[in-house]
């Protein structure tokens, strides 16, 4: 795995040769920028790329680490001693300017927002970020990609088409050969970014940014284990019929603590997914016997995956509203954590960072929420896909990397942010400044001062999009939790298993993407609910083929044919 | 989200004039001291007709230099479009392209109607144009008129503060942004709701009205009547303060009853406000709530929902399809533009003053 | 108010009922007993299934926390943690101060702009060449021009980060123009062709007949224009980098749609949606201040303006 090799034609669009454009084109075309950044990558063929070395981050005492490959180590004591990483400020004054996402509340201005200035002063430079909400990402991505003027570092959401354009077009630097090798080492927080995420995330052989690490499974199951308890269960039974019977019961124990209550709320792709591992569905795409490269939906097992959502929905399991629950993401969890839902899918983040745990048993008494293993449908083993080892990646403005001063600048500001777990800086980038966000305990644990404007300042400038390898610091107000959460944990992540092509860059995919999945919410949601019957399937797929399925399938058939 | 961000769509506020084929209408003295008018009889020829007659056949270099002062009027305004709507709209070439933003119209691929082709060719196509026009047209019969009742109705009440009160509530859902008026219809009318329960405790169970796509279109317009009614009347409001009592007098002298008045009445006086906002909203038949249905698709499918701004969103949005969507924005302009000549012309026959 | 009544009770019966409805014009009559109760039941329904929604945001924004996990129809419980902590920087203070600032601003000037072209697309027999500017406008109703193209006219005017970018690219809608030309229209001609033969300037007619007739309907577009702007947030999204700028739409979406909908993505380290109390006492707030427009308006056009006109 060190040396990807990939072999995908990655533009479209040839050199142009077009003379005046027209008329009236020329007035909006003067105002854009092209050509003076630079010129298009030449992508089309791919070439050999030397990964990065690879340094593993520094052990913190006191963490729990695992023996399965791909689980992070877990913190459930307060870091004794917080150490530099970095040495001196990533900048020599001047300014750095990115692109990133804001998730929430807008921050205040500097100087109200102590955490902007603390952030200033320890990068040795102005931070001027354009946050950008993420439902017009598309929109503001393009619009600043078509100003020319492309801020420094840019959260670059690659399997997002606007974003895969903007690389295609050469809008950013080609980090191959500066991080190649020991190259990286001149970062040394760069350099504990795992190997398949640098992989995974290059671009025939070119790597256009950072990938914001990933670990290898993000979204865990978890059930009320009173409510379990309720339905005359004391374990996960061993069989998908089994579970089919404890979930009916629980469903049918209707209301429980007064408040009306369901199996499941939302029917989305967290729920569906792990009983795609129950099934052993596969991976996403998925090469057959005879090496053709075939989608989930294409297998039997698929079938069987949603005639066990259908037996589910017909027992009432799902919420009667969860196909719209689906995209009410924030209502389904707060369903959960109201007590009025039986088993949810979330992410560590969920469960610890928002808190949905804790929150469920304060709001419920008696509520025992935890992490279980679902049963695989014939009492054998989990198939579970990998996470492809990141999700985006934070680039740097070709023109800005023309300077090769400026480029080692900027790439010192991701190196400050990927800064490792018990360093200063992971503790300012992640929990804000001491007597603003936080203060130590006695035990030199951290107390977080729920002051939320402190927080929303923290949380809104804190997502560039590149942070720490991957770890779970557990919030010293839910170690109740940790036991079930890092068995449970450890025995999905054992179970996963990488997608075939995974690193194969596929334009074909992102371009039809929203159109793909569209057809799929449609279908699954249809089959599930019983509004369209199982004999559907097969126009799923002759739907799903038209709407790109095909043209996907066929560029991963060459890669992988051509490897 | 912001598909139509210039566009008026069927549920944009409805705005109306009482033009000069409303009812005969006498001089009129403003009631706040502007200046004393020369009452003069209706039923002649109207003062402009006059005004054309005896200028008519001056040249047009004439007719312009006379009309200096008006130009000045004119010129900012015409300004403003040129250079904010009509300077834009070259943009629109890029619907013969395979757009990239950084390179800009110059540094782009020409691909002919490549884009066209690939909206129409389409699968879904015809299926997100069918539930387009289905819900268009359900719209112009239910939620059109919606506004004009509801106005009539509150005319009708005796007490000018009910009236009022009345008003300022039933206007205000138009406030509430989709995200949050589906949230609340499915926790009242969804499979969890107090409605299901209703129907659950006389037998019928598994009701749930927000995920029946046999239903859907009429439970999207009602979402439409009910959240934009209020704000609808706000012009019929306007327009029936312009409505003369004399009028109203004169019929009630000849006996009309308060139904017959607003028969004959209140509602002739509407005319022209109802049909400017008729035309226009034909204009729009290929626009339907966009953000309202991409919401509430997952819940009831793409049949009952994929809609023509859905439709491109999914290819020309998220696909970051720019030349696609621009075709798309195209093709609904060259339909609207066919659809508002023939209306007015319609309208024109008809007697009424038109759009234009 | 005088000029509202009639010159002559035209019955008796409804001359009697004068004093129980002042303002009411004798002439209207009093409906009988059940169409006055079906009317009372019918607007009554619409009242109520109109006001819900709004009761339940406001109600679930001073919900504490327990109380809006009750799984009912509304909490009962009264908490200000919502709003003491949407209300604890200067965040939602100063977007609301900018929306406020950016509605008042772009709203006068809409009004100049949109009454001024209606008053010179009124007469499009006599003017030539007014046909085609009103058919060039309309135009634009029905032709949009993409982001992009918007966004780098903007960015080359020197607009971007700048409030302007909120009012300008909007000053004129082509639908409130309509509206207004259409109501000027519908003014007695008489009046202003003898002022035009009296020897008065466009201007005056302008400002001194024609405006003054016109309450009702500028009351009206002035509201359009009012709601508009400040229910405006896609261009600031795009426009403003400078998030101090942000009027309350942008913040209020940071709050609401991140939350949910269009976006069930999930990224790591994602920071938590904020919670519905949190998001309904936002809509609160961005909501309550424009909807104390509506009253100003009312004014205008439940008044009559044309009515008592002279007879001949």
């Amino acid at each position: 795995m060190s040396q990807a090799r990939i072999n995908v034609p990655l533009t479209r669009r040839g050199f142009l040769t077009v003379a005046g454009a027209t008329t009236a084109g020329v007035a909006l075309a003067s105002c854009s920028s092209g050509g003076s950044g630079g010129q298009r990558p030449d992508l089309s063929e791919s070439v050999e790329l030397e990964l990065p070395t690879y340094v593993a981050p520094p052990e913190i005492p006191g963490g729990l680490v695992s023996e399965v490959e791909g689980m992070p180590a877990i913190y459930t004591q307060p870091i004794a001693e917080y150490t530099d990483s970095v040495d001196s400020p990533p900048l020599s004054g001047g300014e750095v300017s990115t692109f990133q996402v804001l998730w929430g509340a807008p921050p205040q201005d500097v100087p109200a927002n102590e955490y902007w200035v603390s952030l200033n002063e320890r990068l040795g430079g102005e931070f001027k970020p354009t946050l950008v909400a993420f439902d017009t990402y598309n929109e503001k991505m393009a619009t600043t990609i078509a100003s020319g003027e492309i801020p420094d570092l840019s959260f670059v959401q690659d399997t997002n088409a606007v974003a895969a354009q903007a690389i295609n077009d050469g809008v950013f630097a080609d980090l191959s050969e500066v991080l190649a090798g020991d190259g990286i080492l001149q970062w040394p927080n760069l350099a504990n970014v795992a190997t398949n995420a640098w992989s995974a995330s290059a671009k025939n052989g070119h790597l256009f940014g950072v990938p914001n690490e990933d670990p290898y499974l993000t979204n865990f199951p978890a059930i009320r284990y009173d409510l379990m308890a309720a339905a005359g269960y004391d374990a996960i039974p061993g069989d998908a019929d089994g579970y089919l019977q404890m979930m009916s019961d629980i469903a049918a124990l209707g209301s429980v603590n007064g408040k009306q209550h369901w199996g499941i709320a939302a029917f989305d792709g967290k729920a569906q997914s792990y009983v795609e591992w129950m099934f052993r569905a596969g991976t996403t795409w998925q090469v057959d016997d005879a090496g053709k490269v075939v989608n989930i939906i294409e297998t039997d097992a698929y079938a069987d995956v949603l005639t066990f959502h259908n037996s589910l929905w017909n027992a009432g399991v799902y919420h009667p509203d969860a196909l719209a629950l689906a995209t009410q993401g924030n209502q389904a969890a707060e369903l959960f954590t109201n007590g009025q839902v039986a088993l949810t899918v979330d992410s560590f983040n969920g469960f610890f960072g928002a808190g949905i745990f804790r929150d469920t048993v304060d709001i419920t008494p008696g509520a025992a929420p935890g992490l279980f293993v679902p049963p695989a449908f014939d009492g054998g083993d989990l198939l579970i896909q990998r996470n492809d080892g990141y999700w985006g990646m934070v680039a740097i403005s070709a023109k800005a990397a023309q300077d090769p001063e400026r480029l080692t600048e900027l790439l010192n500001v991701i190196n400050y942010w990927r800064a490792p777990d018990g360093s200063t800086e992971a503790l300012f980038i992640h929990t804000g400044v001491e007597g603003y966000n936080y203060e130590f305990g006695p035990d030199n644990e951290i107390v977080s001062l729920d002051d939320e404007t402190a927080n929303a300042d923290r949380a809104a400038l804190q997502w560039l999009g590149a942070f720490k390898s991957p770890s779970f610091n557990i919030p010293a107000n839910a170690l109740e939790f940790v036991d079930n959460f890092r068995e449970c944990v450890e025995v999905l992540t054992a179970a996963t298993v990488p997608s075939p092509v995974v690193g194969i860059y596929n334009e074909a995919a992102v371009e039809n993407g929203a159109r793909m999945s569209e057809v799929d919410t449609d279908y699954r949601g249809g089959i599930a609910s019983g509004r369209m019957d199982l004999s559907a399937i097969e126009e799923y797929r002759e739907a799903w083929r038209a709407a790109g399925g095909d043209a996907v399938r066929d560029a991963y058939q060459a890669a992988l044919d051509e490897a | 989200m912001s598909i139509s961000a210039r566009t008026t769509s069927a549920t944009d506020p409805p705005g109306g004039a009482t033009g000069a084929a409303g009812p005969g209408r006498a001089g009129g003295r403003g009631t706040d001291g502007s200046p004393e008018a020369p009452s003069k009889r209706t039923g002649g020829p109207s003062g402009r007709t006059r005004g054309r007659d005896a200028r008519g056949r001056a040249s047009v270099w004439t007719r312009m230099k006379r009309e200096r002062a008006t130009y000045l009027f004119i010129v900012p305004g015409l300004l403003f479009f040129l250079l904010f709507a009509y300077l834009p709209l070259a943009g629109n070439v890029v619907a013969f392209q395979d757009y990239s933003p950084y390179w800009g119209i110059g540094g782009s691929e020409w691909v002919g109607l490549q884009n066209f082709a690939a909206m129409f060719n389409d699968p879904q196509f015809l299926r997100a144009l069918t539930n387009t026009l289905v819900i268009s047209f359900l719209q112009i019969v239910f939620a059109f008129p919606a506004p004009i009742l509801l106005a009539l109705l509150l005319n009708s009440l005796i007490s000018e503060r009910i009236k009022r009160v009345v008003q300022s509530i039933v206007y205000l859902p138009h406030f509430i942004s989709w995200v949050i008026v589906i949230a609340i219809w499915q926790q009242v009318l969804g499979g969890a709701g107090p409605v299901a329960e209703l129907f659950a405790t006389i037998g019928i169970d598994g009701v749930n009205i927000m995920s029946d796509p046999e239903t859907f279109k009429a439970l999207v317009v009602s979402q439409v009547v009910w959240k934009d009614i209020g704000w609808g009347t706000i012009i019929f409001f306007a327009a029936i303060t312009a409505i003369p009592n004399e009028l109203y007098e004169a019929a009630a002298v000849d006996g009309a009853g308060s139904m017959r008045r607003t028969w004959h009445v209140t509602l002739p006086g509407l005319v022209p406000v109802i049909t400017l906002l008729l035309i226009l909203t034909i204009g729009n038949v290929l626009t339907v709530g966009f953000e309202q249905l991409l919401l509430q698709q997952p819940a009831v499918g793409s049949a009952a929902a994929e809609v023509l701004d859905t439709f491109v969103y999914y290819r020309g949005i998220a696909g970051g399809d720019w030349g696609l969507s621009t075709a798309a924005g195209l093709f609904k302009g060259v339909i609207g533009t066919i659809l508002v000549i023939a209306a007015n012309k319609f309208a024109k026959r008809l007697g009424t003053e038109g759009l234009f | 108010m005088a000029a509202l009544l009639p010159t002559a009770a035209p019955t008796g019966e409804t001359a009697d009922r004068r004093p129980r409805h002042p303002g009411r014009p004798v002439w209207m009559g009093v409906p009988s007993k059940p169409v006055q109760a079906a009317k009372a039941l019918t607007i009554a329904f619409i009242v109520l299934v109109m006001l819900y929604p709004f009761v339940y945001v406001i109600a679930m924004s001073f919900a504490s926390r327990e109380a809006a996990a009750s799984g009912g129809l509304f909490p009962t419980s009264f908490s200000l943690d919502a709003y003491r902590s949407i209300l604890g920087g200067d965040v939602v203070t100063r977007a609301m101060l900018v929306s406020i600032g950016i509605t008042a601003v772009g709203t006068t000037l809409s009004m100049i702009f949109t009454t001024t072209l209606a008053y010179g697309l009124m007469r499009t027999r006599d003017v030539p060449g007014a046909k085609f500017v009103l058919v060039l406008v309309l135009c634009t109703m029905l032709f949009g021009a993409g982001i992009i193209p918007n966004y780098l006219l903007v960015r080359s005017l020197g607009m971007l980060d700048t409030y302007w970018s909120l009012i300008i690219p909007g000053l004129i809608s082509a639908f409130n123009m309509v509206v207004v030309r259409n109501f000027f229209m519908g003014l007695p001609s008489e009046l202003l062709e003898s002022a035009r033969l009296d020897g008065a300037s466009d201007l005056r007619i302008f400002t001194q007949i024609v405006l003054p007739l016109s309450k009702a309907v500028l009351a009206v577009i002035a509201l359009f224009y009012a709601v508009g702007y400040w229910n405006a947030f896609f261009n600031a999204m795009i426009y403003l980098n400078d998030t101090t700028k942000w009027p309350i739409q942008v913040v209020l979406n940071q709050y609401v749609v991140q939350g949910s909908a269009l976006t069930s993505i999930q990224a790591p380290d994602q920071p938590p949606p904020p919670g519905q109390t949190l998001q309904m006492a936002v809509i609160v707030v961005a909501t309550i201040p424009i909807l104390l427009l509506y009253p100003f308006a009312q004014r205008y056009f439940t008044k009559g303006v044309l009515t008592g006109a002279i007879k001949g």
